[in-house]
């Protein structure tokens, strides 16, 4: 299996949100303190990119004495790319930097937001003040009489910023109305890239003016709820927006190259970053529907197939009584 | 389960409302089955082509599934109901097939280069840009001015809900008490308490305006919030001192329940809040009411009336 850069920057992230949600876990089931949660968060990451670091080393030492002595296939392919399509691209990825530059600095200088239903600011401050993880409610400050449903206590996404908060020392506010934010639409451009590079594998010219175009229906498109270009300009903090933004292209690029680890991955992602209730989520829904998709599809063509061929040995046959 | 199946038959209409992405979407849907199925070569299809089609039938049927009403329902259905319409189209990839129709179409065109060629594209961008409706006054609508903003790089100052929050901490600090206190105050600072410090405790929260918010947490408001809610809403808008609830079940000669300023600042006083703040736009006969049912305790601070109680 190869890795691509997206996979490793979207897998990371993703990764990233399992171990928040470990962490986040301890706080909410063990009582754990809010410091002590974003310390455990700390020591995870730092141990899996240990591991990961560990475990790239190896295998490119693996691949390097596995390719020892034979000609590299893609530099051969390469040396015959086509200059002028080399200078299309150059060009396209310079304009599709300058409408990102655009849209983070619209992210950074907005003061609107699309806040209806979500109280991640409160979460974060409240997480950061009681040092410990819902004991009260966020919106008043006083103490659950009746509590809180568990499913949504589970999400992780506020230790995730109160974390970030901790160890940056910015402005929950700051976290999660700017910084966040920019980091969906960035990830969102790698998991469009990744799309881009399922269904144009063979043409980057057309995976740049793809991706392009993504950044074009983000910024036109940024009307109503729901639509990708007002999610992340104006919620791009919220899980929902991560999951339409980030994870959704990313599982389809992954179910188009049958990658089924970031398919897993997105799945386990979402449920701990969205309230899916006791349905199952987007990203299970759209698997499903692909993989039925995928085995309709095959019966039809062997059906099909089938058909074409028993037609042919009959025509065969009349031909040969004739 | 009756709304829901309203939700159902008037989502397509409701969602084409605002801006034309699902239009485009549509006209994405046909480009593509043209392309893909146009040429008639399905049997040698190669690995890629096969995962493109598959992608493009899976978006082209759960679009018309979330177009049409039974099978909206049914999506409805299995996101609990809970959700409004406009979330099943999360399970469209709405984006991508838009921009993978656009790049087909427009690399296609440009591969042989002409003027006409050239003003299709153009016009083809053109469309795209006003498919959406990012400046109506619908859209900021939907959104809300960040409470408690920080002042931006190279700009001095942030909300006028922060500032009042900032000078109010300074002088509850300065009053030597502890650095937590409760609040009562119009909505805006109401709604920026929290996001700015988790040292206030305001008397409501956004919960009892936002009811998405309320599946948050289990616990409801007391009677006494909400006549303290609504006798302050109604003191925004209206500028009067006086509340004619009348969503309750008790039966007057008024038709409903007066509050006024006396029985806030008594259910106030039982809350233990330590600060209230008035709006300060008020006639001078309001004005005068107000100081004379809180002994006298109203003063100027920072554009708002004060009651330290």
């Amino acid at each position: 299996m190869t890795f691509r850069t997206s996979d490793i920057l979207i897998g990371g992230s993703l990764i990233i949100i399992g171990l928040t949600e470990i962490a986040h876990l301890a706080g909410c089931l063990l009582g754990w303190s809010f410091l002590t949660v974003t310390d455990l968060l700390l020591a995870e990451v730092g141990i899996v990119l240990l591991a990961a670091i560990l475990l790239s080393v190896i295998s490119r030492q693996t691949r390097k004495r596995a390719t020892a002595g034979k000609n590299d296939p893609v530099a051969d392919q390469n040396s015959g790319t086509d200059t002028a399509k080399e200078k299309s691209t150059q060009i396209l990825t310079g304009v599709l930097a300058f409408l990102i530059l655009l849209q983070i600095l619209r992210i950074l200088t907005g003061n609107r937001m699309w806040l209806t239903g979500d109280m991640t600011v409160e979460t974060v401050n409240t997480f950061l003040r009681e040092n410990a993880v819902y004991t009260v409610n966020p919106l008043t400050g006083t103490a659950y009489s009746m509590g809180m449903s568990l499913r949504l206590k589970i999400l992780c996404l506020p230790t995730l910023y109160g974390a970030i908060s901790r160890f940056t020392g910015m402005a929950p506010v700051d976290v999660v109305y700017r910084l966040i934010p920019c980091i969906t639409l960035l990830l969102s451009y790698v998991a469009y890239g990744s799309l881009g590079k399922a269904l144009f594998p063979e043409n980057s010219v057309k995976r740049r003016t793809f991706l392009l175009i993504v950044g074009i229906l983000f910024s036109t498109g940024a009307y109503m709820p729901g639509v990708d270009g007002f999610d992340v300009f104006y919620g791009g903090f919220r899980g929902v927006t991560i999951r339409a933004a980030v994870l959704l292209p990313y599982l389809l690029s992954c179910l188009m190259d049958r990658k089924y680890t970031g398919v897993i991955l997105c799945i386990l992602a979402e449920a701990c970053i969205v309230w899916t209730l006791y349905g199952a989520g987007v990203c299970l829904l759209v698997t499903v529907a692909w993989l039925i998709l995928g085995a309709l599809v095959s019966q039809f063509r062997k059906r099909w197939e089938k058909r074409k061929m028993t037609d042919a040995h009959g025509r065969s046959g009349e031909e040969a009584t004739e | 389960m009756m709304t829901l199946l309203q939700s159902a038959l008037t989502g397509w209409t409701d969602y084409t409302q605002h801006g034309k992405f699902a239009a485009l979407l549509l006209l994405a849907i046909l480009y593509l089955g043209f392309v893909l199925y146009g040429s008639g070569k399905e049997a040698n299809a190669s690995g890629a082509e096969k995962a493109r089609k598959r992608l493009y039938l899976y978006g082209a049927l759960v679009t018309f599934g979330c177009i049409c009403p039974v099978t909206a329902l049914i999506l409805l259905k299995y996101q609990t109901a809970f959700y409004s319409y406009v979330w099943i189209w999360a399970a469209v990839p709405q984006t991508a097939l838009i921009a993978w129709a656009a790049t087909d179409f427009l690399c296609n065109l440009l591969k042989e280069k002409s003027l006409r060629n050239g003003m299709a594209a153009l016009i083809l961008l053109g469309i795209l840009f006003l498919g959406g409706n990012p400046v109506s006054e619908w859209t900021v609508a939907q959104t809300t001015q960040i409470p408690a903003l920080t002042g931006m790089p190279g700009q001095q100052q942030g909300t006028p809900a922060r500032e009042i929050l900032e000078q109010l901490s300074v002088y509850n600090a300065e009053k030597g008490n502890s650095r937590e206190y409760s609040l009562w105050a119009p909505k805006e600072v109401m709604e920026a308490a929290r996001a700015y410090s988790a040292e206030i405790h305001p008397v409501y929260g956004r919960s009892i305006w936002d009811a998405s918010l309320g599946s948050y947490s289990y616990d409801t408001y007391e009677t006494w919030q909400e006549d303290m809610y609504l006798w302050m809403s109604h003191l925004e808008t209206t500028g009067e001192t006086e509340y004619l609830r009348t969503d309750e079940n008790t039966t007057t000669e008024a038709g409903g329940r007066k509050i006024d300023f006396a029985a806030c600042l008594d259910s106030a006083g039982k809350a233990g809040i330590d600060y209230i703040l008035l709006p300060e736009d008020l006639s001078e006969d309001v004005q005068k009411e107000l100081q004379e049912a809180a002994d006298g305790r109203l003063r100027s601070f920072g554009g708002y009336f004060l009651i330290v109680m």
